[in-house]
């Protein structure tokens, strides 16, 4: 089949099911539920027929032309494209399987699917996207549809609030992607990313360093909206506050992702410029250790999951910014799967539960629910990066990127954080297995139905024989599989064991403090429990700035601006009357004046 | 017979008036005079597609000519056509015996347009314009209030009578001076002709006749008082189907010219469109500002829109026409759709003042959702074919060089939309009057029109690709030397 024609089914199928129950289906909740289900399941065939189908040319139509400029719609079928695209669909209906048995009760069930149709429908049309104004457009459609998703429950004042706080920082770093994309279609006279990215006649030829540089940047400003990176990384643990499946599905395969992906779709552009790849290393960098020091200290298992999203997608930046195309996109897509299994491990336990600390949660029986304890073990793990679980090939890749591009003080940090992310992610499990206090004999304890199982075991399997797709990606994507020793392996698999047993031997054991070392340097365990006063700072600073602005610019609106504007509509509407005053609806006059006038032109049109 | 072929839309409309006629003549009810009239203009939708793409002059060479351009304008023509009789189908309760015959009349008035988008011969497209017009004449008696309708069609068909004669008068003094009636051999000796001072007046007012027709100023003044004071689905008619036949008139005569010739001067004539344009932009915007009637509004509406169509004719050049083309089809999806509206909300009243749209989202959301997306389109807003078109029709302008002119007409665009969301607030934030707050429940014909406009109008908007290749191919059609 035409690539192209199973491209159109891929994405569009969900966008058809997601309309069809909003207009026809608002009450019948089994007929949308089945339908977006089965949207969710054509795309997930189609995508994959698309990948066995293997890498084939770019296919586009144009869209809009003007001058020179052509603005097309299209697919790409390169290897980025068909794998992640694959990811994207399967993550998405497992989360859709999976949200039967969550949403069950939920009475606007229809519009919480519907929603995930739409979507998945931004998402999957991102990643084929062929011309970046498409992209964008797209990009902007995921920003949309994960502020409905995350504000579903729109009657709590807090989940307003989180999807407002989600929009409206991802928007500030979109000003800069859409300032960038215009910039570059405004020098190059091209949107069309293959195009773009020739080595020949592409961008990185039409212009200086210094102008890529700003150019780059710019599009980078949207990739830390979207891919949750500091100083815009507050709003994802905010987003928590949407239903847990939201939260496993925009914050493991798609939306967070799509910045990463971005990134690799422009690989080349940001390579050119070492002063781009530098920033973006230090804010990576940074950010990753920022967000496992407040992980660390965070009681919150959903929040937990949140901040370790945050520091994975720092490792995908710095891997990809340091030279490491396959290992960004390897841990983009292994995350993807071990990190959904975690969340919806975690909305098991919630769901059950009823609550989202995991003390408490450990404590009422937790690790009774068997199946969901070993999904959120192997997940630990293997976010842990602990062999041979799927996580420990792609953190593996990522510091050996790291390393190879001779980043060493990046590297060592990037060691540091694998550290504690492997201590802070068994804090995690230890609270849930191993409670301070022993089990009540409670009956009432069982594990989940089986929708929610189900998903929770086929991700559990994913994430033990994830490390086997490094050989088949690396030959779809068309680059080398990179050989280490076991050697150079050592110092990660060192820094994880060792961070699994600093967390054993702080929460695990049976004599533990359960206060973590930071407990001990009060200090540093405020610094990181108020998460590094990054929103304190903002609302000090720019709330007030805000404030102060907002005051004077009122007074310039009211009595400048808008005074004006009145008194030109005033002027307007009056010369309106006036004009309308002219339709007396005397024919005689309507007459006269269409014979003048033509008159007058004739006499014109004559005397020339 | 292939000739028979050729006009087999224009013959097939005829025959299904005449068959109507003679239904009348039987004695038929309303409804199947009305079944016979809209399967005929089906049948007659059929014939244009089937013609779409043929070549050829059915009658004696220069008279008729027949080409991708007429027929997609015939098309257009039959589409609009089906969709206004679609509107027409329940009368309203008074005067049921006269409305028996809207459809005849309708059909007649079609025939005519059709002829009009063929016509390459000046007394052919008199004789067109005049079938066309006086079907209308009658139609505008129609109305439930007698008065009113009446005042309304006098005043019409004085001004359309004024407007053909000043159009003979202007054909006299072209054959006058070059001694013939075909276009072609005008536009031949057009670089002799246009040093004549008299050829200019005698084009002029040649035009009258057909930029009455489209409502541009200065024989706008018809429009708003017409579209006001006749039947709903006659306005319809009026605001949509005439429209396309005096822009398909005033394409090809301007294509077949070919006045960028270095050795005419077509820059005065462009001088006065332009004039033309700008004022009736200009005055159709302010004077919809303070109107009260939907249907006036409407009508001011209209008169600017005409006049946005002229700042892309007088640039001459193919970029301009396949702009109005692609245009054309948009605005009339568009304006079907705020008249169906109007004939919805106004199926028992004499008139349509905007208040009475008030709480139309409480009402009936299906008819709220179609006005939304045909004032948007009215309006300019992405993602409807009203933006995408109006950028095409500026930016034919702009490749010309007449910035002054787009500032103008943007500027316009933008005082506009005062009067356009001022429509859409009283349809969404006001609550319905006390005595008309029940449920309005189109019919489903209706329903699949208004669904069949709305996705033009989008369609057209996201991806214009599609359409525009269309009118780019029939402007070439035309055969104009630009």
């Amino acid at each position: 089949m035409n690539p192209a024609i199973l491209a159109i089914v891929v994405i569009f199928t969900p966008l058809v099911a997601f309309a069809t129950a909003m207009l026809f289906c608002m009450k019948a909740h089994r007929i949308a539920q089945g339908l977006i289900l089965g949207g969710g399941a054509v795309s997930v065939v189609g995508a994959f027929l698309l990948l066995l189908g293997g890498p084939s040319e770019t296919q586009s139509i144009v869209w809009l032309s003007s001058g020179s400029l052509e603005l097309s719609f299209g697919f790409m079928f390169d290897g980025l494209s068909l794998s992640f695209g694959a990811v994207v669909a399967l993550i998405t209906f497992l989360v859709q399987v999976y949200s039967i048995g969550y949403m069950h009760h939920d009475p606007a069930k229809t519009r919480y699917f519907a929603l995930l149709g739409l979507f998945g429908w931004a998402m999957l049309g991102f990643v084929y996207a062929v011309d970046l104004l498409q992209a964008l457009i797209f990009w902007e459609l995921v920003g949309l549809a994960s502020f409905f998703l995350i504000g579903f429950w729109y009657e709590k004042p807090s989940a307003s609030a989180a999807a407002r706080k989600a929009f409206l920082l991802t928007r500030i770093g979109d000003t800069g992607l859409l300032i960038g994309i215009l910039l570059i279609i405004n020098i190059s006279g091209m949107a069309h990313i293959p195009a773009l990215l020739d080595a020949e006649t592409g961008l990185t030829t039409m212009v200086s360093e210094g102008t890529l540089t700003l150019l780059v940047l710019l599009i980078f400003m949207g990739i830390m909206g979207k891919s949750a990176q500091f100083p815009l990384h507050t709003w994802l643990p905010d987003a928590m506050e949407g239903p847990t499946p939201v939260s496993a599905l925009l914050h493991s395969a798609t939306m967070v992702a799509a910045g990463v992906f971005l990134f690799a779709r422009l690989h080349p552009l940001f390579m050119a410029s070492e002063t781009a790849i530098l920033v973006v290393l230090c804010i990576a960098i940074f950010t990753a250790l920022m967000s496992a020091t407040i992980a660390m200290v965070e009681t919150d298992l959903k929040k937990v999951l949140a901040y370790s999203s945050i520091g994975q997608l720092a490792f995908m930046l710095a891997a990809l910014a340091a030279g490491g195309l396959l290992a960004g996109i390897l841990h983009l897509i292994l995350h993807a799967v071990f990190k959904a299994l975690l969340f919806l491990c975690a909305g098991s336990y919630i769901h059950h539960f009823e609550t989202n600390d995991m003390r408490e949660i450990g404590r009422r029986g937790g690790r009774r629910m068997r199946w969901t304890t070993a999904g959120l073990v192997i997940g630990g793990a293997s976010l842990a990066g602990l062999p041979p679980l799927a996580g420990f090939f792609s953190k593996e890749e990522v510091l050996a990127s790291l390393s190879h591009g001779g980043y060493h003080l990046i590297w060592f940090l990037a060691l540091f954080a694998a550290f504690l992310t492997a201590y802070y992610t068994f804090r995690m499990v230890f609270f849930i297995i191993l409670p301070d206090r022993p089990l009540e004999a409670d009956a009432t304890v069982h594990d989940s139905s089986p929708v929610i199982l189900g998903p929770i075991i086929f991700l559990t399997i994913a994430t033990v024989l994830g490390g086997l797709i490094l050989g088949p990606l690396a030959a779809i994507l068309l680059l080398d599989v990179p050989h280490h020793s076991l050697l150079s392996m050592l110092p990660a698999i060192l820094c994880a064991l060792a961070g699994v047993f600093v967390a054993w031997w702080d929460f695990g054991r049976s004599r533990a403090t359960r206060r973590g070392f930071v407990g001990a340097v009060p200090v540093l365990h405020r610094l990181f429990s108020r998460k590094w006063y990054v929103d304190d700072v903002y609302q000090a600073v720019f709330a007030r700035f805000i404030q102060l602005m907002a005051t004077v610019l009122h007074r310039v609106e009211v009595d400048l601006l808008d005074g004006g504007a009145d008194r030109l509509a005033d002027v307007t509407r009056w010369t309106g009357g006036w004009t309308a005053r002219l339709q007396s609806g005397w024919v005689q006059a309507y007459i006269a004046s269409g014979v003048v006038v033509v008159a007058l032109a004739g006499y014109f049109l004559g005397s020339r | 017979m292939a000739n028979v072929l050729l006009i087999l839309p224009e013959l097939t409309i005829f025959l299904a008036a005449i068959l109507v006629f003679k239904c009348l003549i039987l004695g038929l009810s309303v409804l199947h005079v009305w079944r016979v009239a809209f399967a005929g203009s089906l049948l007659g939708l059929g014939a244009c597609l089937i013609t779409l793409g043929m070549t050829g002059e059915p009658f004696h060479p220069g008279i008729y000519r027949v080409d991708l351009f007429s027929q997609l304008m015939k098309t257009v023509i039959a589409a609009a056509l089906v969709l206004v009789l679609v509107l027409s189908d329940s009368p309203p309760v008074m005067r049921r015996d006269a409305w028996r015959e809207l459809p005849f009349f309708l059909l007649l008035s079609s025939a005519g347009l059709m002829m009009m988008t063929s016509a390459t011969e000046l007394i052919t497209l008199y004789l067109a314009l005049e079938l066309s017009a006086f079907p209308v004449y009658a139609l505008i008696v129609l109305h439930r209030d007698r008065r009113m309708g009446s005042e309304g069609a006098t005043k019409y068909m004085l001004q359309g009578m004024v407007a053909s004669a000043v159009t003979l008068y202007g054909m006299s003094f072209i054959f006058g001076l070059s001694g013939t009636t075909y276009l072609s051999e005008i536009a031949a000796a057009l670089p002799e002709l246009g040093s004549q001072p008299l050829f200019w007046v005698g084009l002029l007012l040649l035009l009258a006749g057909f930029l009455f027709k489209l409502a541009l100023f200065p024989f706008h003044f018809w429009a708003p008082d017409t579209y006001f004071s006749s039947p709903h689905p006659v306005a319809t008619f009026i605001a949509t189907v005439s429209k396309v036949a005096a822009i398909a008139v005033l394409c090809r005569m301007v294509a077949v010219a070919g006045w960028n010739e270095a050795s005419i001067d077509g820059e005065t004539l462009r001088i006065v469109l332009i004039v033309l344009a700008v004022a009736a932009m200009t005055l159709g915007n302010l004077a919809a500002l303070v109107q009260k009637d939907f249907k006036r509004l409407l009508g001011y509406s209209a008169i600017a829109h005409a006049g946005y169509i002229v700042v892309a004719l007088q640039a001459f050049s193919s970029l301009g026409h396949t702009a109005i083309v692609f245009y054309t089809i948009g605005y009339l999806a568009m304006t079907w759709i705020c008249f169906m509206v109007a004939c919805e909300v106004g199926r028992n009243r004499d008139t349509v003042p905007v208040s009475a749209l008030a709480g139309l989202w409480q009402r009936s959301p299906m008819l709220a959702l179609c006005l939304l997306i045909g004032i948007f389109g009215l309006t300019g807003l992405p993602p409807t074919v009203g933006f995408i078109g109006k950028w095409f029709l500026f930016s034919a302008a702009l490749e010309d060089g007449q910035f002054l002119l787009v500032l103008i007409a943007a500027l316009n665009s933008a005082v506009a939309v005062y009067y356009y969301m001022r429509v859409l607030r009283v349809a969404y934030l006001l609550e319905p009057a006390k005595e008309d707050t029940g449920i309005l429940a189109p019919s489903p014909l209706v329903v699949t029109g208004a669904m069949v406009a709305c996705l033009v109008v989008l369609w057209m908007g996201v991806a214009p690709n599609y359409f525009w290749e269309i009118a780019a191919e029939a402007i070439v059609a035309l055969g104009a030397t630009y």
